[in-house]
């Protein structure tokens, strides 16, 4: 599994974001993307997820443009309707694929027990706090057998015990697909991340990608040093 | 959702039923001093009012009175909403609906619908033309309020059905509809108060029965006590009817935080 992304160009009216952005992302990995704030991290998601049209340039799954429902995007906020509860929300790409209520549900439940969130299934999502949030929103993805999953911030809002919840469940996602996630934070990226993926600059470019580990700790400075270069 | 704002309603919490109930009381008897101080045929005791209210609503012609205006309402809140909602979603979500509908809804809604009855009663005849002034006027809360909830549907919650291969008709099932319904309930429950409102001039107009006709006729007769009456039957079925709506846009709004 791969995603690649070739020659991206993206602009907001004057201001270039992206221009021949070129980067790789493989599957099996925790691949965490980071950079200073209004980089263009987000934006950079949502190209993938299709949200945004890039003005050039193309991603491809595995050597083709991916097709609808193969990316799951769960963004910062609002990642779960709240008019529907943590079951109905899971269950939702299954309904919209037309698959019939009693395998949705068994497939539901599945994945809700794999995230940690099958005790909370008749929840509304205001009732939930923002890490029980996002593993909602991952049992989601897990359920649309996404080959790319894309979090913005996974552990915004979220406490510290469920930061370290959402990340160990991501490890163990990441491994069946691409898993790319959004963090501002450096400490927590190099703690987690299989690859971390370092965009900076105007126009932003993947400056440098780093496997995680004790090496990410030796290329602190120069990472530090990417986020201050304009 | 982020951090959900608590819903607080005007009107009519559980805890403050008392002082609703006090402030009734005030009300009752503020008007029987005024009664008791002026000793004119209009303002009749409230003794005389209420005994009235229970004779006419035992033998039971206003009860076919109000029934008849209550069906007259409902008949007209359905139209209302029925097109309200569709021209709300128009106007807010279609580009040729946000250019000429829009223009359309807001240059109109201050218009006095109430002096179209003649034409509508040429149009439409006698029964149509009361169902036609009712849902005309009541259209307006709904449709702008469908109109102002559907601008502010989050998009975000539409790129999410996009990415799970979902198409238009998703996205307004799953999306639209859900977000603008407690806009729906709020613009219905505005326009429950105006149809009651409405439903006296619609009804006096010309008598065909209905509680606007109980009270036209006992105005014709200098019946105070009768005009009383009716307008406490018709406000009564109002307040609930506004109650009962707001509860339910309450308790949609409180389970989603929305």
């Amino acid at each position: 599994m791969r995603l690649e992304l070739r020659e991206i160009a993206f602009s907001f009216g004057d201001l270039k974001v992206f221009d021949h952005l070129n980067a790789s992302f493989n599957g099996g990995n925790l691949n965490i993307l980071i950079g200073p704030n209004g980089v263009g991290k987000s934006t950079l998601l949502k190209i993938i997820a299709g949200i945004l049209k890039p003005s050039r340039g193309e991603v491809f799954l595995d050597g083709a443009p991916p097709a609808r429902g193969e990316i799951s995007y769960l963004p910062q906020d609002n990642e779960l309707l709240p008019w529907f509860t943590v079951r109905e929300n899971v269950e939702l790409p299954l309904k919209i694929r037309g698959i019939s209520s009693a395998e949705g549900r068994k497939r539901a439940e599945q994945a809700m027990e794999l995230t940690g969130v099958l005790q909370l299934a008749d929840r509304y999502p205001r009732r939930l706090s923002g890490g029980e949030r996002k593993r909602a929103a991952i049992a989601r993805a897990l359920v649309a057998e996404a080959k790319v999953l894309l979090l913005d911030e996974p552990t915004a809002n979220v406490d510290p015990a469920g930061k370290e919840d959402i990340w160990r469940l991501l490890k163990g996602v990441a491994k069946e697909r691409i898993t790319i996630a959004v963090t501002h934070d450096i400490a927590e990226a190099l703690l987690v991340g299989d690859f971390i993926y370092v965009l900076s600059g105007r126009p932003a470019r993947i400056a440098e990608v780093t496997e995680g580990g004790e090496r990410a700790w030796e290329r602190l400075r120069s990472i530090v040093e990417l986020y201050y270069r304009r | 959702m982020g951090k959900a704002k608590e819903y607080s309603g005007a009107l009519l919490p559980p805890l403050r039923a008392l002082y609703f109930l006090a402030a009734l009381l005030l009300l009752v008897v503020l008007w029987e001093a005024a009664a008791s101080l002026y000793q004119r045929p209009y303002l009749p005791h409230v003794w005389e009012i209420g005994e009235r209210l229970w004779r006419e609503l035992s033998a039971g012609e206003l009860v076919g009175d109000l029934q008849l205006s209550l069906r007259r309402i409902a008949l007209s809140l359905l139209i209302s909403s029925l097109t309200g909602i569709t021209f709300g979603l128009l106007a807010a979500r279609s580009s040729y609906g946000s250019r000429l509908l829009r223009p359309i809804i807001l240059a109109t809604y201050p218009m006095p619908h109430i002096t179209l009855i003649p034409i509508l009663l040429w149009l439409l005849g006698v029964e149509g033309s009361k169902i036609a002034v009712i849902s005309l006027i009541t259209f307006y809360p709904i449709a702008l309020s469908t109109m102002e909830w559907a601008l502010r549907t989050p998009r975000e919650y539409e790129q999410l059905i996009e990415t799970m291969g979902g198409n238009a008709w998703h996205k307004t099932v799953y999306v639209v509809i859900p977000s603008i319904l407690p806009g729906v309930l709020t613009g219905l429950r505005l326009a429950v108060s105006t149809a009651f409102a409405v439903v006296f001039v619609a009804e006096s107009f010309v008598l065909t029965g209905g509680v606007g006709a109980f009270i036209e006729e006992s105005w014709q007769r200098f019946d105070y006590a009768g005009v009383y009456a009716g307008m406490i039957a018709l406000s009564a079925a109002g307040m609930i009817s506004y109650a009962a709506i707001w509860l339910l846009e309450k308790r949609y709004r409180e389970k989603i935080g929305y």
